[in-house]
């Protein structure tokens, strides 16, 4: 039997958690916008070192403090990934709290920062814009054109088998 | 009957399932999804695969709202979940409830709510963004206006020196076209300035006590000489029922006036230009002012004679600001600063019979004791009775405006004049002597003028404490202006490019000279 992971995505509505999910399990994009209320789950198992592992992905409603979210969709948490949208601000002006809140109440789970939506902006520019804020972020993706999605996902593996 | 309803619309809308402590189904009456005894409940949904872990500790109760399960044709159900893990010797067991029709509901909802804060924010950042671009402009249009006054004062300033040099006739006619000219851009300067005041919302009109029988005597000192240049007949007609102090933005009802004065005296060629002004309906102690100026000029094209009619402002001002050349802003302004006075103005016009301009002022009447003046020609600064000569302080950084207004007020006589440059230079020159009048420039280096204004509005000694002090400024003058020059303890004001006039009117205000008639 094949280790089994669950990651949950968090992040406000419309960072694109579902569609970064899309994007990895079944390899598919939308432009339009649909919005997940509840939880929805996919599963994709993936090599690792030699061996299968089972990824479990908890797709959640997004919400704009994770504190918001139903406290049993975080239950038996492996790894989280928290999404940002760069085009919105609001969606990172309160990492460093969400990010507490995370390290608060799941000790030593691992969590990446993730710019999602980075064909939108120049990488470069918004990297200055966090240094700024004094905000430090993992990687850059793009559910549209896949750029990193596969890769943060398994770099989160990596993490979370402790490697 | 009950049984029926249940069994139909409740119990086919629940699932129980008992598993075992491996996540095995033990019994399901399978309303919803049908498990076979012993498989894997992970097998209907990969949510149930983390049940298996949960279900290791007992009495436990742990509801999952709102799970997305799939149908067989991938269509999404919701469910609510329940998961009682049981006590030592339980089973623990699973309750599923299909609320599918309403989390739909609940989704179209969200949908709706999420599009639209999304669709805000980006809205409110754009907003923003115009709105740092238009302080921007508006900023750097104040600092170069700041900037382009300066030079224009000096220039304006010199023509009037110059001119009274004995210039011979052709010198003369090039001093006029100097002058004229930078009189021109100064206007334009102050057009661009308006106009990106309206568009930023600070225009903003006063309301103050005025002299109304002034303000047409200042008119007609322009418009007589102005008019006979062009052999035009100028005739004002000013209602006498008019009270003497009105209330109302004095400097925007002369730009208004001025500006169709201007107008008409650009397009009419021969015959006449009249200002009529009437007095609308008194209530309350309001009242609007009937305003007409009627020309003889070319008219609107296209308003064939004998068929005088009304042309909208838009196509007028429009006509006047793209056909005629040089023109400038003038009328889009007027027309703003009529929308913000609750005014409004209407325009009649034929082709080559003329054009009358309508407008309705709306002003109140002051509670003072309204006594009637006639409007006469104002006293200009060769006939005051100048009872002593005064001791003059004036400071300003720029070595041209020193000498500038050093050669006004010699040419004028009966001034003893001193300079400073500074705020700082100020201070000490009024320690060491009393003076009758300083005139302070505002911006300069170490103190600027409002800065020396305080310190001297607390110097301990009363008569250098009281010396009248008057701004110069390059400023634009509007009500936060004046407040800062009041607050700071300033005489008076006159802002820059200042004719001698002007600065002598607001000199022999200040120092109380007396004027003598004509």
């Amino acid at each position: 039997m094949s280790v089994s992971k669950k990651i949950v995505l968090v992040g406000h509505y419309g960072v694109g958690k579902s569609s970064l999910i899309r994007r990895f399990v079944q390899n598919i994009f939308s432009d339009s916008y649909q919005v997940t209320i509840g939880v929805h789950i996919l599963k994709k198992i993936v090599p690792y070192k030699g061996e299968e592992i089972t990824l479990v992905l908890w797709d959640i409603e997004g919400k704009e403090n994770i504190n918001q979210s139903r406290a049993s969709y975080l239950l038996g948490t492996s790894g989280f990934i928290f999404v940002i949208d760069p085009t919105r601000d609001s969606t990172y002006q309160n990492l460093k709290e969400e990010l507490i809140f995370l390290e608060k109440n799941y000790p030593k789970i691992p969590v990446i920062k993730l710019v999602n939506k980075s064909d939108l902006i120049d990488v470069e520019e918004f990297k200055k814009v966090l240094a700024i804020q004094n905000l430090e972020i993992d990687f850059f993706s793009s559910a549209k054109t896949g750029d990193n999605v596969e890769h943060v996902f398994m770099q989160l593996v990596s993490k979370m088998l402790g490697a | 009957m009950i049984e029926n309803i249940r069994e139909k619309l409740i119990t086919h809308k629940n699932q129980v399932v008992l598993l075992n402590r491996e996540g095995q189904v033990v019994a399901s009456d399978n309303h919803l999804f049908t498990l076979l005894i012993g498989s894997d409940i992970a097998d209907i949904n990969p949510f149930f695969e983390t049940i298996a872990a949960l279900v290791i500790e007992e009495n436990q109760h742990i509801p999952f709202n709102c799970v997305i399960i799939p149908d067989a044709n991938n269509k999404p159900k919701y469910y609510d979940i329940e998961l009682h893990t049981g006590g030592t010797d339980e089973n623990p067991f699973l309750i599923i409830y299909d609320f599918t029709e309403h989390y739909e509901y609940i989704q179209g909802i969200s949908q709706e709510k999420n599009e639209l804060a999304i669709s805000n924010h980006f809205e409110a950042a754009k907003n923003r963004q115009l709105v740092a671009e238009k302080a921007f402009k508006n900023k750097f249009l104040a600092n170069i206006s700041h900037d382009l006054r300066t030079p224009l004062g000096a220039i304006l300033g010199f023509v009037d020196l110059l001119e009274k040099t004995g210039l011979n006739y052709e010198q003369q006619e090039m001093i006029q076209t100097i002058r004229q000219t930078t009189l021109h851009a100064k206007g334009l300067i102050d057009d661009l300035l308006d106009i990106s005041k309206i568009e930023a919302g600070a225009l903003k009109i006063e309301n103050k006590t005025f002299d109304f029988i002034d303000l047409m005597t200042h008119l007609e000192k322009i418009y007589v000489p102005k008019m006979a240049t062009k052999h035009l007949a100028y005739k004002m007609e000013i209602d006498a029922s008019i009270p003497n102090y009105l209330i109302g933005d004095k400097v925007r009802i002369l730009q208004i006036l001025i500006n169709f004065l201007d107008n008409a005296y650009k397009f009419t060629h021969k015959g006449s230009i009249t200002l009529r002004i009437k007095a609308g309906t008194v209530a309350d102690k309001k009242m609007l002012l009937l305003v007409e100026v009627i020309d003889t000029g070319i008219g609107f094209p296209g308003n064939k004679a004998g068929n005088k009619k009304e042309i909208p402002i838009d196509s007028f001002t429009k006509f006047h600001t793209t056909e005629i050349e040089g023109h400038g802003l003038g009328l889009s302004i007027v027309k703003k600063i009529l929308d913000l006075m609750q005014g409004d103005m209407h325009i009649d016009s034929e082709e080559g019979r003329g054009t009358t301009i309508l407008v309705r002022i709306p002003v109140a009447i002051d509670d003072k004791v309204n006594t009637k003046k006639q409007i006469a020609v104002a006293n200009t600064y060769q006939n005051v009775k100048m009872s002593k000569s005064y001791k003059l302080l004036i400071a300003d950084d720029n070595e041209i405006n020193q000498l500038l207004l050093t050669k006004i007020l010699v040419k004028h006589g009966g001034f003893y004049i001193d300079a400073a440059d500074n705020g700082r230079d100020v201070l000490e020159k009024v320690t060491l002597k009393d003076y009758d009048l300083i005139l302070m420039d505002i911006e300069m280096p170490e103190m600027d003028g409002i800065e020396a204004t305080i310190a001297i509005r607390k110097h301990p000694l009363a008569s250098t404490r009281n010396t009248p002090i008057i701004g110069l400024s390059a400023h634009v003058l509007d009500s936060t202006i004046t407040t800062t020059f009041n607050d700071a303890g300033m005489s008076g004001y006159v802002p820059k490019p200042y004719t001698r006039e002007q600065l002598f009117e607001e000199m022999y205000r200040v120092l109380k000279i007396e004027l003598l008639p004509k």
